[in-house]
């Protein structure tokens, strides 16, 4: 292992040099950062990686029927398993999608779920990510370099190799594919992940295309070749938020959309990758009812916990946040991206009696968790041995059943007090390694 | 893999060109540093005539501190490697992550050596990029449609800059006759008036520098189908 640390500045150049970046705005300016990586691993063994794989294929699942059942028959709020309020006043709840269920009825074929380890070792759900979860290219492309850098490190480790996640996506798609080629949506260059976009086109051999390029013809979505011949597209892996996805159906103002993909969507004749609707069902909200909706679904016990979260919604939530704001953590569920997390042990008096107000005052809108003590990784900074909170991003792609990327995204915190974990917020990123034995 | 659109040809197209722009101004570039050493202090004032491009530099030094490394001057050979790689990025899944990373090299070593006491020393290492972007062009690039339009705009841009810096006409009809090779690969539609009154100048008569702007004029006429 030592042998591969020692390589880190080269691995990073390496890295930069194949431009490995995520994009950022600031005060309304486009700026590319690298993603700066630290060479010594996240390591899971086997065990423990079966533990999470079981509870995260049941998660996927449960999250899959539900998405199915709230755009048709709402079971679960006709039993009262989730209150509608949650549902339909979800930001990501989308009238439009009602009654569209997608070919296969897969809703979440990528689905990203952050997870932390706290220092008692247990895993904790943090975040459920259904929509376009990004990052899955960066441990890919890390390992390739790592085994360049070190072989004896993976000679002597039984690393499961991670570089086989764009075959997985290809089945994926493959799965869902309605006839035609498979395509990858980005909406331009200047999208903060542009880099995943193009790079996971590469690795999946299907076509890159920007909005321009596709149309659609009687509820059939093509490709525009250069020739003048068009290409009947299967699935879209879009990496286009639902707001902007379709001017005809969501945001008409949408310059990012292809006109009428909705409706090739709705007639069967296309998969979009991921749903459209799906943000319902990662909102922090619904995360609350995510161990209810196993239960309901599955019947089964929920594997993964969640943190623990309460509900301003519900009175005696509402009362332990307020006695309890400054050792929770509260988030805004219409953030993401680590915007509208505030720790309620940073804030000033005044600033807890504000943030008091508008809990009461916006009771759905707010999620408050206890702070999990992390597991801190170690991280080389400078030469020194240093540690710093982490989280785990788990891939699990879905297509005849829910497989699990046997790695996933460790993001570390720029600061060593901090929690925040976001590569927008100026973090890192590490290798997960998952042991075959 | 060879679907791509009409956006996707136009990427390569210019990523052809705008490569071929750095690494064709910048052979010009060192010549004409070497004769403003002790030849002719000004000798730039003719490069830019000979270019075509607007002389707004008010000294040697300015010259070349801003035609090779000032992104605001969109005369500058940085300029002209940022376009090429702002086209190659859009382009990786076609061009392969190998290829793009010779662009990003020399895009860092473009950087760097604008900090440097002897910067031609640093941007030899462009050149050396580009030709490594072009051996992984032909190495990585599957469909043969991606690579002749990729190639079919290095020609394009040779074509011009060759008649605007005074080339032999053996190297100019050479590289005609590799473009209309490529050109007919390619499949697209173009304009067959230019392309023979191209030929007539290029092959045809034995001195083409009278025709110098009418080239470049017809050059960029290629794609304007339906003229008479």
């Amino acid at each position: 292992m030592y042998g591969l640390i020692e390589h880190t500045d080269e691995i990073n150049r390496l890295l930069a040099r194949y431009g490995v970046k995520f994009g950022i705005y600031k005060n309304n300016v486009f700026n590319e950062r690298l993603f700066p990586f630290d060479a010594v691993p996240r390591i899971i063994s086997k065990d423990e990686f079966d533990y999470l794989e079981r509870g995260l294929k049941q998660r996927v699942k449960a999250l899959n029927i539900f998405l199915k059942d709230i755009y048709t028959k709402k079971q679960i709020i006709k039993d009262k398993i989730i209150p509608e309020e949650f549902v339909y006043g979800a930001a990501g709840y989308m009238m439009e999608c009602e009654g569209a269920v997608p070919p296969k009825d897969v809703f979440a074929h990528i689905s990203g779920i952050d997870l932390v380890q706290g220092n008692d070792m247990r895993w904790y759900v943090l975040e459920d990510n259904l929509r376009v979860p990004s990052g899955a290219s960066y441990p890919m492309i890390a390992r390739e370099l790592c085994r360049r850098a070190s072989p004896d490190t993976f000679r002597a480790n039984t690393v499961v190799d991670n570089r086989n996640y764009g075959d997985l996506l290809r089945d994926a798609l493959d799965y869902v594919n309605t006839g035609g080629i498979n395509v990858v949506l980005t909406p331009g260059r200047f999208n903060s992940a542009f880099f995943e976009h193009s790079y996971l086109a590469e690795k999946t051999g299907a076509v890159f295309a920007m909005p321009q390029d596709l149309f659609v013809e009687g509820n059939v979505l093509y490709y525009n070749e250069y020739s003048g011949s068009r290409k009947r597209v299967g699935a879209v892996y879009r990496r286009i938020n639902d707001d902007f996805m379709d001017p005809m159906t969501f945001r008409a103002d949408s310059l990012l959309g292809v006109p009428h993909i909705m409706d090739a969507y709705r007639a069967g004749n296309v998969a979009l990758v991921n749903a459209p609707g799906n943000s319902v069902a990662d909102d922090k909200g619904i995360y609350y009812y995510v161990p209810a909706m196993i239960k309901y679904y599955l019947g089964e016990e929920p594997i993964l916990s969640n943190a623990p979260t309460y509900l301003p919604f519900y009175p005696d939530d509402m009362k332990y946040v307020l006695d309890n704001i400054q050792k929770l953590v509260i988030k805004d569920v219409a953030e993401s991206g680590g915007y509208g997390v505030v720790f309620g042990s940073e804030l000033s008096l005044e600033k807890v009696y504000e943030l008091k107000k508008l809990i009461q005052k916006e009771a759905r809108r707010f999620i408050a968790q206890e702070v999990i003590q992390f597991n801190d990784l170690k991280v080389v900074e400078n030469g020194a041995w240093t540690e710093r909170k982490a989280d785990l991003r788990a891939f699990v792609l879905t297509g005849e059943e829910p497989v699990v990327w046997k790695s996933g995204l460790t993001r570390f915190s720029k600061d060593a007090n901090s929690f925040v974990v976001n590569s927008s917020q100026g973090g890192g990123f590490k290798d997960t390694w998952v042991l075959s034995r | 893999m060879g679907v791509i659109s009409i956006k996707s040809s136009d990427n390569l197209f210019w990523l052809g060109r705008y490569v071929e722009r750095v690494f064709t101004t910048l052979k010009a570039f060192t010549e004409c540093y070497d004769i403003m050493i002790d030849v002719n202090d000004e000798e730039y004032i003719n490069f830019c005539r000979r270019l075509g491009i607007a002389n707004n530099y008010s000294c040697r030094q300015e010259f070349i501190s801003s035609f090779l490394f000032d992104s605001n001057d969109p005369a500058s050979i940085y300029s002209s490697l940022l376009h090429a790689y702002d086209n190659a990025v859009e382009m990786r899944n076609v061009i392969s992550s190998e290829t793009l990373a010779y662009l990003q090299l020399a895009v860092d070593i473009m950087e760097k050596s604008s900090s440097s006491n002897a910067p031609l020393l640093k941007v030899q290492e462009v050149t050396d990029w580009i030709f490594a972007f072009w051996g992984s062009a032909d190495d990585n690039i599957e469909a043969e449609v991606s690579r002749n339009i990729l190639k079919f705009g290095r020609s394009v841009e040779r074509l011009d800059l060759y008649t605007r810096l005074d080339y032999p006409v053996e190297l100019l009809r050479k590289e005609f006759s590799i473009m209309l090779n490529r050109l007919y690969k390619v499949g697209i539609d173009f304009n067959s008036h230019s392309i023979e009154r191209l030929s007539r100048m290029i092959l045809e008569e034995e001195d083409y520098t009278p025709y110098r702007i009418s080239i470049q004029n017809e050059l960029s006429q290629l794609f304007v189908t339906g003229v008479i």
